[in-house]
């Protein structure tokens, strides 16, 4: 996925300026920066939801902006950060939605690794509605996981922001996952100590604009994010050499 | 296409409880329309079942092929615009197609007033219906647009500020003309399904109908997906400004065609969705047909029931019937609905 001086305006405002950036395929890169920093239009921008005001996307050669839209729903899955709770579905057919594009033998065998994968086989049947915001959360990635055809784009906007210790480390690990297999994982990011132990690349936004882009460790220095983010942070060294990062205590 | 074509649910585990009321809804609809084709009411007041002589039986029949039409239709339609505006109190006439068809029997009313026409009791009225729900539609889709594609909460403003001009001209248009014109507006208005039709409008109704039933059905996949919202089903693949522009335009001219057929019947477009939602859930592959019979089912049931209640004036317009029957059955399922989401 390739960002070639990305300009984004909403309502006349400028959102995101002259991004020019590319993601890997096999790698999870994060994206981060402060609040209103861009992240969330970045995603949308890259999932095809936003049209840029200037600059180009391409996917493999293929400009993202005018890819045939069945065509993007099979290469490019995205989890929101909010989506409606109170659709009238079931989990599985929550789910079967991101496979419509699929053969049905096909999509049902789609289906079931993804609700397998994210621990919702037993809640396959249950109203959509009446799950916890961290299950519907769960039954969203699900959908996203048997949308997408290897090798794709996996976009997830704070996917980590609903689920306890547990959900986030299996998605954190779904995550790893999809990336060995070869699509490329962007996701959007607050803790920076997470984005730091899980992320191969780190996008570090402001104010609309590319502070930075490489891998975690150049990317978030102590001074960078003190003037990004006008707070202090404290770098801890983990056991296996990556840092984790938090916010300083006063 | 393909992929709009996909179910979600009638390949799911629980097919029997979508497909089984769908066919029992479909045996009630057929057996509605024989028990219309059987009832009469005799001259000296009382009600009888029994095949029709053959020169009523045309008749009969006319007035079942209308009611399948302008029932099946309304039920379409408020089916396409409860899920495509995402609002359960939509109906088809949120898109001004009454009030613009009620606009254009009106003009052409006074037209023909003054020109010493009107007091003919043939006069075809479907034709300014016809033109006048168009025009009203063309508009409100017109300006119901955000970023070029219609907007649910731009498309019911504007349906409504349109359907509030409209309803001024008529009353203007009403003020205008002879006493007699007011009294027989007013009978259209409250809607009748007609006993005698040509052969060629009966047909076109009926494809019109009949291709927006087809087409809808086709694109249910991707209805399923756009109540998620629309950026999600636009990541899912939904064309979402073309579904609504494409699906808004078969509701408005499906609604069209029955109102010039009939008149404007109220409530049935509001409630049929309702029923068929309890009856069959949410998935439209089986949630548009099952508002198509609940329609029919309403519109010749209660053609039927108006062949049976004698109040001295003469049978009763259907438009009353659905409107008084309807109203309280809508609250009762309103409270149904309420009753199940309280703890």
């Amino acid at each position: 996925m390739k960002l070639d001086h990305v300009s984004v305006n909403l309502g006349g405002c400028p959102i995101l300026k002259d991004i020019s950036v590319h993601a890997q395929a096999g790698e999870v890169t994060g994206i981060l920066g402060p609040n209103a920093a861009g992240k969330t239009t970045l995603l949308r921008t890259i999932a095809g939801l936003v049209k840029p005001a200037e600059g180009t996307l391409h996917l493999d050669d293929q400009n993202v902006v005018t890819m045939r839209a069945a065509k993007r729903a099979a290469s490019i899955g995205f989890v929101p950060q909010r989506f409606r709770g109170e659709v009238p579905f079931t989990v599985r057919q929550i789910v079967a939605m991101g496979a419509r594009h699929r053969g049905p033998s096909e999509a049902r065998h789609a289906v079931d690794g993804a609700l397998e994968t994210c621990e919702l086989s037993e809640l396959a049947s249950r109203p959509f509605a009446t799950l916890s915001v961290g299950q519907q959360q769960r039954a969203v990635i699900a959908r996203a996981l048997a949308q997408i055809s290897s090798p794709g784009v996996l976009l997830l906007d704070e996917p980590l922001a609903a689920l306890d210790l547990r959900y986030a480390s299996t998605i954190l690990g779904i995550i790893r996952q999809r990336a060995r297999q070869g699509d490329t994982v962007i996701v959007s990011l607050h803790d920076l100590g997470i984005a730091s132990a899980s992320c191969d690349q780190a996008w570090l936004l402001s104010d609309g604009q590319l502070e930075a882009a490489g891998p975690p460790d150049t990317v978030l220095s102590e001074d960078r994010l003190e003037r990004v983010y006008g707070a202090r942070f404290e770098r801890l060294q983990r056991q296996d050499g990556r840092d984790w990062i938090i916010p300083a205590t006063a | 296409m393909s992929m709009a074509a996909t179910s979600i649910t009638v390949h799911g585990p629980h097919a029997s409880r979508t497909v089984l009321p769908l066919i029992a809804l479909l045996l009630l609809a057929v057996g509605i329309c024989v028990l219309r084709y059987a009832i009469d009411r005799a001259p000296g007041g009382g009600v009888t079942l029994a095949w029709p002589e053959a020169d009523w039986a045309v008749f009969r029949r006319t007035s079942i092929f209308a009611g399948l039409i302008v029932g099946g239709g309304l039920g379409l339609a408020g089916g396409l615009m409860q899920s495509l505006l995402r609002n359960p109190l939509a109906s088809p006439y949120l898109l001004g197609v009454s009030s613009g068809a009620g606009l254009g029997v009106m003009a052409a009313m006074a037209i023909a007033a003054s020109a010493g026409m009107v007091s003919a009791a043939t006069v075809d009225w479907s034709v300014p219906a016809m033109l006048g729900a168009i025009g009203a539609l063309v508009v409100v889709l017109a300006l119901g647009r955000r970023n070029g594609w219609p907007d649910p909460v731009t498309v019911l403003l504007s349906g409504v500020v349109v359907a509030t001009i409209c309803a001024g001209g008529m009353m203007l248009l009403q003020h205008m003309v002879p006493m007699d014109v007011r009294g027989r507006f007013l009978t259209w208005m409250m809607g009748t399904l007609p006993e005698i039709a040509s052969s060629p409008q009966l047909i076109l109704a009926g494809v019109v109908v009949l291709g927006g039933i087809v087409a809808s059905v086709m694109m249910s996949g991707w209805l399923d997906a756009s109540l998620l919202g629309d950026d999600e089903a636009r990541t899912l693949g939904v064309p979402i400004g073309p579904l609504r522009l494409v699906l808004l335009g078969v509701a408005g001219m499906v609604t069209a065609v029955t109102v010039a057929m009939a008149g404007p019947i109220g409530f049935v477009g509001l409630i049929a969705p309702h029923v068929a939602r309890r009856t069959v859930g949410h998935s439209h592959v089986v949630l548009l047909p099952a508002t198509v019979l609940v329609g029919v089912v309403i519109v010749v049931g209660a053609d039927a029931a108006r062949q049976a209640i004698d109040l001295g004036s003469g049978r009763l317009p259907i438009g009353v019937l659905t409107i008084l029957a309807g109203g309280p059955v809508f609250l009762w399922l309103l409270r149904r609905e309420v009753r199940s989401l309280e703890a």
